[in-house]
C-alpha cells in the first residue's frame, strides 16, 4: 500500500535467550497518530527502538517508504525520537540543544536560528533559548526534547513514554498539545505508553501488545468497545468478563439467564466470553426481569462511584454517577448493545509457577519460557487455540474427552472437556471423533504467562522507569 | 535546641580542626617563616631574590609537567571511553589492572623502569641478542617523561572514566538519532560532557608531575634536575632550609594559580569529576 510509511514484517528479537518480540507484523499509515500500548515487558519499546534503528531484529524486515532499512544506522533514518527521560544534552543550553541536529547537518546559522525560534514558539517556550537545561522543570525539558526532535522535520516522530515522569495535570495538558502538534505538522507520531487512558485520548490507531505479540490493532473505539480477547478487555479498562454460551444468532446465555445481543456468526452452543463494561450496567430496582445481587462495596472515584455487586458467584464491577447503598439488594440492567461477545480463541487457565520455566496447569507440569516469577506464584496462562496440540492421552498430560468438533473454513475446532475446564483446539486433523479420549500439550514458547492484571498494573509504573 | 546542636557539631569538628592547625597550617607558616629569614633567623628577601638562579629548573619542571599531562590525556581519554563501552565485568577488570601497579611502591616502580631502559637492561639485552644496536634510553628527557606518564596516568583515567561511565546511554542514542555518526557522537557529546573529568584529571596529573622528585634522578641520571629534586637537595644535602622553603613557597603559589585557572573551565552545577 502506497500510504504506509513503515512496514514491519515478522520481526523477532531475542535478548539473553528470551524472546522479546515473537514475530510481529505491523504497518503504519502516513500522518497517523499510532500508539503502542501494553504492560511492561510486552515489547512495545523494543518495537519503537527497531523503527528508530537502535535495535536490529534477529529476523524479519523493516521497511520505510517501501525501502528495506534493516541495516540503516539511526543517524541516517528520517525519524527522530523523544526519549523516556528526555536525554537532553546537559552541556548545551536550550537553543544549542534544539539546534544540535541542524548543526550536525551543517545548515547555515541564520536558517538554524529561524527554525529554532519557530520551534520554541510551537512548544510555547519563547524566550527560553539562553536557559540552562538544569534550570528547567520536567515539563519544560519535555517540550525542549520534543522541539529538538521536531526541528529536523522528521517524517516520523517516535515518542517513548514521554509523559511518564510528569504529574497528572501536566500530563493531560501535554496530551492535548501533542495531538495539536501532530495535526499542525501533519506527520506520523508513534507513541509508546502503558497508560490505556492516554492511548484512548490521543490515538488514531492503537496497537495493543502483550508478551511480544500484537493482541489487537484498531481505532480507540474498536479497542474499547470490541476487545478481541480477554487480555485486551482487561488491560483497556476493568471489565466484567463472564463465561457464556451462544445459543443462536443474537442470543447468548450467561449467569443463568438468556440475553439478546447484537452478535452473530457463532456455531450453536459455542462457548464464548461475554464482556460488559462497568459503566454499561445500570442499577435498577430488583425485579424478576433483571439479574439481582447484593451491593458489596461502594467507593467514590471522583467522577463516578465504583460498586461491587455479588451475583451468581461473580463480582460485578459497576461504575455510575449515582451510588447505591452498601448491602442493598439491586437489579442489574444490561442492554443488548452493551453485551460484547468474544470468541474463545484463547484458552485461559489458572496455573502455578512451580520452577523456572515450569508451570503447573490443572496439576500437570509444562515447560514454558518464563523465569522471572516467584515459585508458587499464581498466574494465568493464555494459549491460542491454534497452539493447543492434540496427542495420545498420557498420565503426564491434561486429558479429556472430545465434546464437540466444528468444521471451520481452514481448520477444525475441537472442544475437549477435561472436567475442570474445556479446552479449544484448532487443528487440521480430521480423524478425531466425538467422545474420543485425548491428551493436550503445548510448545513451551506458545504458553503466555500472565500475571494477574492488578499486580501487573501496579508493577508497571515502577518497572517502566528503567 | 539549635544552639546545643551547633555546639555538638563544633565538638565533633574539633579533632579535625586541631589536626589541620598542627599538620597543615603550622607547617605552611613554617615554610613561609623559613622562606623570609636567613640562617640566623633575621628577616630577609635574599632567598626569594636567589630564585632567579633556578628559573631554568622551574621552566623545565613546568614544561615536563605540561608534556606529561598532554600525553596522559591523549592516552587516557580514548582508553576511558573504550572501556566504558564494554560490559560491567570487563570494565571492572580493566580498572583493576590499571590500579594494580599502583599498589606497589612508587620507588620500586621507578627502579623497575631503570632495569627496563638501562644500557644493559631488558630491552637492550633483547635487541643485542637478535643482532640490533642498543638504543640509548636511560638518562634522556624521554625516559623522565615516560616515568612520569607511567606513574601519573591512572589519575587521568579514573576521573574521566567516572564521568563517561555515568553518562546516560539515552544521551548517546539521542545524538545518533539527531544525525551523529560514531565520531561525531564523541566530538560533539562525549568529549564536551567529559570536561569536568578532564579538568580534574589534568589537575591530578599536572600538579604531581611538576613537583615530583626521584623520577628524574633515577631515569634522567641527574642531568635533568626538576624543582622537586632541587627542593629535596636543599633540605637533605645543602641543609639550606631557607632556600628550600622559598622554592617550595613559589612552587605552591604557581600551582595554586594553575588550579584556579583550570577550575574556571568547570562550573559548580556540573556533575561528575573528582575535585581535589
Amino acid at each position: 500500500m502506497a500510504d504506509n510509511i513503515i512496514n514491519l514484517e515478522n520481526i523477532t528479537v531475542t535478548y539473553d535467550g528470551e524472546k522479546v518480540l515473537k514475530g510481529i507484523s505491523l504497518y503504519i499509515r502516513d500522518k497517523e497518530f499510532v500508539t503502542l500500548l501494553g504492560p511492561s515487558g510486552c515489547g512495545k519499546t523494543t518495537t519503537l527502538r527497531i523503527i528508530g534503528g537502535f535495535v536490529e531484529p534477529d529476523s524479519g524486515d523493516v521497511f520505510f517508504d517501501g525501502k528495506k532499512i534493516n541495516d540503516l544506522p539511526p543517524h541516517k533514518r528520517q525519524v527522530n525520537t523523544v526519549f523516556q527521560r528526555y536525554a537532553l544534552f546537559p552541556h548545551l543550553n536550550v537553543y544549542d540543544n534544539i539546534a544540535f541536529g541542524l548543526r550536525v547537518q551543517k545548515m547555515p546559522e541564520d536558517e538554524i536560528k529561524e527554525r529554532v525560534l519557530s520551534m520554541l514558539k510551537l512548544v510555547n517556550l519563547e524566550g527560553y533559548q539562553r536557559r540552562k537545561i538544569s534550570k528547567l522543570s520536567g515539563g519544560q525539558q519535555q517540550r525542549i526534547a520534543i522541539a529538538r526532535a521536531l526541528v529536523n522535520r522528521p517524517r516520523v516522530l517516535l515518542l517513548d513514554e514521554p509523559l511518564g515522569a510528569l504529574d497528572l495535570q501536566l500530563r493531560k495538558e501535554m496530551q492535548i498539545e501533542l495531538k495539536r502538534m501532530q495535526q499542525q505538522l501533519d506527520i506520523t507520531f508513534i507513541y509508546v505508553t502503558h497508560d490505556q487512558e492516554e492511548a484512548l485520548t490521543m490515538s488514531d490507531t492503537i496497537v495493543v501488545m502483550n508478551n511480544g505479540t500484537i493482541q489487537q490493532i484498531g481505532t480507540p473505539e474498536d479497542i474499547y468497545n470490541e476487545p478481541k480477547n480477554t487480555f485486551v478487555a482487561k488491560f483497556i479498562g476493568a471489565s466484567n468478563i463472564i463465561n457464556g454460551v451462544m445459543l443462536e444468532d443474537y442470543k447468548v446465555a450467561f449467569a443463568d439467564r438468556i440475553y439478546e445481543c447484537v452478535d452473530k456468526g457463532f456455531t450453536a452452543n459455542e462457548e464464548v466470553d461475554v464482556v460488559i463494561r462497568p459503566e454499561d450496567i445500570k442499577i435498577v430496582a430488583p425485579t424478576e426481569e433483571y439479574l439481582t445481587g447484593f451491593v458489596e462495596s461502594v467507593t467514590f472515584k471522583g467522577v463516578h462511584y465504583e460498586m461491587i455487586v455479588d451475583s451468581y458467584d461473580m463480582k460485578w464491577t459497576i461504575h455510575s454517577t449515582k451510588s447505591a447503598e452498601e448491602g442493598s439488594f439491586v437489579g442489574l440492567n444490561i442492554t443488548p448493545e452493551d453485551i460484547h461477545i468474544m470468541r474463545k480463541s484463547e484458552n485461559i487457565a489458572d496455573a502455578i509457577m512451580v520452577d523456572n520455566n515450569v508451570v503447573s496447569i490443572q496439576g500437570k507440569t509444562y515447560e514454558c519460557d518464563e523465569n522471572s516469577l516467584l515459585y508458587n506464584e499464581s498466574v494465568e496462562v493464555q494459549i491460542s487455540s491454534k497452539d493447543v496440540l492434540i496427542v495420545e492421552p498420557s498420565d503426564d498430560l491434561i486429558c479429556g474427552e472430545i465434546e464437540a468438533i466444528n468444521k471451520r473454513s481452514v481448520f477444525i475446532e475441537v472442544v475437549i472437556n477435561t472436567g475442570e475446564k474445556k479446552w479449544i483446539s484448532h487443528t487440521t486433523n480430521d480423524a478425531l471423533t466425538v467422545g474420543q479420549r485425548v491428551g493436550i500439550t503445548f510448545d513451551s514458547d506458545d504458553i503466555y504467562i500472565i500475571r494477574t492484571v492488578e499486580s501487573e498494573l501496579s508493577a508497571t509504573t515502577e518497572e517502566e522507569d528503567e | 535546641m539549635k544552639k546545643s546542636s551547633s555546639l555538638w557539631a563544633r565538638l565533633c569538628a574539633a579533632p579535625y580542626i586541631v589536626w589541620m592547625i598542627i599538620f597543615i597550617a603550622a607547617p605552611l607558616l613554617m615554610v613561609a617563616y623559613y622562606a623570609f629569614t636567613d640562617a640566623a633567623g633575621n628577616f630577609t628577601l635574599k632567598n626569594i631574590v636567589a630564585l632567579d638562579g633556578y628559573a631554568g629548573i622551574f621552566i623545565r619542571s613546568i614544561w615536563y609537567g605540561i608534556i606529561t599531562t598532554i600525553i596522559s590525556l591523549i592516552i587516557a581519554f580514548p582508553f576511558a571511553y573504550a572501556i566504558s563501552q564494554k560490559s560491567t565485568k570487563y570494565q571492572s577488570t580493566m580498572i583493576m589492572l590499571l590500579m594494580v601497579p599502583m599498589w606497589m611502591n612508587f620507588l620500586i616502580r621507578t627502579y623497575s623502569w631503570m632495569n627496563i631502559l638501562s644500557d644493559n637492561g631488558i630491552i637492550n639485552t633483547a635487541l643485542k641478542a637478535i643482532g640490533f644496536a642498543p638504543i640509548e634510553m636511560i638518562n634522556t628527557p624521554g625516559a623522565v617523561i615516560l616515568g612520569m606518564v607511567y606513574n601519573f596516568m591512572p589519575y587521568m583515567v579514573l576521573p574521566i572514566y567516572s564521568v563517561i561511565s555515568k553518562m546516560d546511554r539515552n544521551i548517546i542514542e539521542a545524538a545518533q538519532d539527531l544525525g551523529c555518526n560514531k565520531l561525531k557522537v564523541i566530538t560533539r557529546v562525549v568529549l564536551p560532557m567529559s570536561v569536568p573529568g578532564i579538568v580534574s584529571g589534568i589537575t591530578m596529573v599536572f600538579v604531581p608531575s611538576v613537583s615530583t622528585f626521584y623520577i628524574s634522578q633515577k631515569l634522567g641520571g641527574g642531568k635533568y634536575d626538576l624543582i622537586g629534586d632541587t627542593i629535596e637537595r636543599q633540605f637533605q644535602t645543602s641543609y639550606n632550609y631557607n632556600l628550600g622553603a622559598s622554592i617550595s613557597l613559589v612552587l605552591m603559589i604557581l600551582l595554586l594559580v594553575c588550579m584556579a585557572f583550570m577550575n574556571t573551565f568547570t562550573s559548580d552545577d556540573e556533575e561528575g569529576g573528582i575535585v581535589i
